[in-house]
């Protein structure tokens, strides 16, 4: 696959939304990775995005 | 069609996302989920699922032989996932350093692209940093790059 395969060329598409996918998050690897993400984060906080944003909060 | 990614599937949300990838290993089952871990702020994970265990497994290797197209549509899910979620800051980091080199270089490739509508960050060396590409990061966050046009 050549390089300008991998271009993401149209972020405005639709996708196919269904009702009823099963809720992943309470999956044990899924609730490890939140888990992982949260301690890291309150280690070593987040960058500063700018002022205009609204959030995050930096309380993890 | 396009045949540079796989259809993905979305809850109503739209913070997860499935798609199958179809390759040397068969069809796989793949989820994307972006889950809320605090305000604002929501971490990315993805694995393959697997219906013998019911289960995900995010730190298997699925030597499907689609990787470039499992990237470009993982790059779709989160694009899909920040046109509903402006002001959403996303966290991603991979279960194992492969994967996350695997995340950078979906940024890479798609950078272009990306820096014209996200303000990205990688954390190196005890710090965070604006992205850039030459350099292996640990971890990456990735925020709208002006979200003043959904205040309205």
């Amino acid at each position: 696959m050549k390089a300008e395969d991998w271009k993401v060329d149209d972020f405005s598409h639709t996708i196919k939304v269904v009702d009823n996918m099963p809720d992943y998050s309470n999956d044990p690897h899924f609730v490890q990775k939140a888990a992982d993400a949260r301690a890291f984060i309150s280690l070593h906080g987040l960058p500063d995005i700018g002022p205009c944003k609204e959030g995050p909060s930096a309380q993890v | 069609m396009n045949l540079n990614r796989y259809e993905l599937v979305a809850d109503s949300r739209h913070e997860q996302f499935e798609f199958y990838s179809d390759g040397d290993a068969g069809c796989i089952r793949k989820v994307v989920l972006f889950e809320k871990i605090a305000p604002y702020l929501y971490n990315l994970s993805f694995g393959d699922w697997s219906d013998v265990k019911n289960a995900l497994n995010d730190q298997c290797v699925s030597n499907n032989g689609d990787r470039d197209k499992v990237l470009v549509t993982v790059a779709h899910a989160v694009m899909n996932f920040m046109q509903h979620h402006p002001y959403a800051v996303l966290f991603a980091r991979g279960s194992t350093a492969a994967r996350t080199r695997l995340y950078q270089m979906g940024i890479n490739k798609n950078w272009d692209r990306i820096c014209s509508f996200y303000d990205v960050h990688g954390f190196l060396n005890d710090k965070w940093e604006p992205f850039e590409r030459d350099k292996n990061y640990e971890a990456f966050t990735l925020s709208q790059r002006d979200n003043s046009v959904f205040l309205n």
